[in-house]
């Protein structure tokens, strides 16, 4: 058998970034072939949990606070989510399309929908959400998704004001004083003695 | 695909529809001087609200003078015109998206409307090679987002995935240029916008393109006994996302006429639409 490294045609030594991009050449390549996809991810995902096991230890080691990776060893989908984190949405979608129809999880299908509510791909988010709470009713993250998209599709949502900075007018004194009173206030003066 | 993003003038007030009226009649102004007086046949409530987001985002006042209306000089309304680049970035557009639909039309419509676009296209091109020139950058991502429209509906697709290129194409449209730091927020408000724009057109047309076999991407679920609920609610979810990134920008004027337009209006012009349906 070859090692995951040859399957992807990388060397050992390489960095997280090559691996990854050879990962998604290769797929592109073999994506009629679903043998050879499935020797690919078996590497890509060996190779990812092998070094997910280093990064681990490594950051124990140093200050056992960070527990980034750790929280992402106990997700089997801790790279693809990692890419999604850093706004990759692109990348992150292809690692996912990757995954073989059989190892598709709850969390799969969960990620999925997150993938697609970012690029406002409504109703497919919602089918992907409903999915991942059906295969997972007690998980919360799954269940609050699901409900949130819900809530979203059944009823009308208002603006919120109060949150918001800035005046709402472009020739409104009283709300312009009202701001310049706030920002007073923040540096410690005081404009407007009532409020 | 006209007209369906615009203020419900009921829950106004009083100044908010000045303004609106104002940038309506700036941007009809602003049409006729920098393309001609027939230019000024296409001004749309939908670009008056793509003007008012875009003036909306930019910190300070605008110049507002009083002005009359060219064709029926009794009318007041404020202007804006005076060095605002969004109106005429505005402008720019308009004539570009109308350009793209006109093409759009001789493609699909029967012969008669077909012909009249036709006779239109000459005038209409000459328009539209002045406005790329104007804008080459967008010009070049319509005419990209236009194509991949076309191959996706050659094959079966999505919902979300007809909506795609519209969609894409005013989150871009909105956010090129713009003097904001969110870039993203407002290409996301954007690609919302444009998708629900897509998809009331495509509630509003499903029964004609069922008739006439035109590409729609309702028609499986059309056929499906709750489809006004299901089309409701997937408009609703559409003004919903939109609503809370919204509630994510930072707009320096004319809050109150966004808003208006996001509640008041698209519901309004929803019940419209689907009570239409109905009666069909």
């Amino acid at each position: 058998m070859r090692s995951p490294y040859e399957v992807l045609g990388v060397s050992p030594a390489a960095s997280m970034d090559d691996i990854k991009c050879a990962y998604r050449d290769k797929a592109r390549m073999y994506s009629d072939d679903q043998a050879k996809m499935d020797e690919l991810n078996n590497a890509y995902d060996a190779i990812i949990m092998n070094n997910g096991n280093r990064n681990n230890n490594s950051t124990n080691n140093s200050n056992g606070n960070d527990t980034y990776y750790s929280t992402n060893a106990s997700s089997e989908f801790g790279d693809i989510k990692a890419t999604l984190d850093s706004g990759r949405i692109d990348d992150a979608e292809m690692l996912l399309d990757g995954i073989p129809y059989q190892r598709r999880s709850a969390e799969w299908y969960y990620l999925k929908g997150t993938i697609q509510h970012r690029r406002g791909w409504l109703e497919s988010a919602v089918e992907s959400f409903k999915r991942a709470h059906e295969m997972e009713p007690q998980n919360p993250e799954y269940d609050a998704a699901y409900k949130q998209l819900n809530r979203e599709r059944k009823g009308n949502f208002n603006p919120n004001r109060e949150e918001k900075s800035g005046c709402g007018d472009p020739c409104n004194i009283c709300s312009t004083l009202l701001c310049a009173d706030c920002c007073c206030e923040c540096m410690g003066g005081d404009l407007i003695r009532c409020c | 695909m006209i007209g369906y993003v615009r203020a419900y003038k009921p829950e106004m007030k009083f100044k908010d529809y000045e303004y609106y009226k104002g940038v309506y009649c700036s941007l009809c102004k602003q049409l006729g001087k920098r393309y001609g007086l027939l230019a000024r046949m296409i001004l749309s409530y939908d670009f008056t609200f793509f003007a008012v987001v875009r003036m909306a985002v930019r910190d300070g006042c605008p110049d507002v003078t009083a002005s009359r209306c060219t064709f029926n000089p009794a009318k007041k309304c404020l202007s804006f015109e005076k060095n605002n680049e969004d109106l005429e970035y505005t402008a720019d557009i308009s004539i570009l998206t109308m350009y793209y639909k006109l093409l759009d039309n001789i493609a699909d419509s029967g012969f008669f409307k077909s012909l009249l676009c036709k006779i239109l296209l000459p005038y209409a091109k000459s328009k539209f090679k002045k406005a790329r020139a104007y804008q080459p950058e967008m010009a070049k991502m319509m005419a990209e987002q236009m194509a991949r429209q076309t191959e996706i509906e050659k094959r079966t697709c999505s919902i979300d995935e007809a909506a795609d290129p519209s969609a894409r194409m005013l989150g871009e449209l909105l956010k090129y240029n713009i003097e904001c730091s969110d870039f993203d927020k407002m290409y996301r408000f954007g690609y919302l916008i444009g998708r629900w724009v897509y998809l009331i057109d495509a509630v509003d047309d499903v029964r004609d393109d069922i008739k006439k076999g035109g590409f729609n991407p309702l028609k499986e679920k059309y056929s499906q006994d709750n489809f006004k609920e299901y089309a409701k609610e997937m408009l609703t979810h559409t003004v919903n996302e939109a609503v809370i990134s919204y509630n994510m920008l930072k707009f320096y004027k004319f809050d109150d006429i966004i808003s208006n337009v996001l509640i008041y209006g698209t519901r309004s012009v929803m019940k419209k639409v689907l009570n239409e349906e109905d009666n069909k």
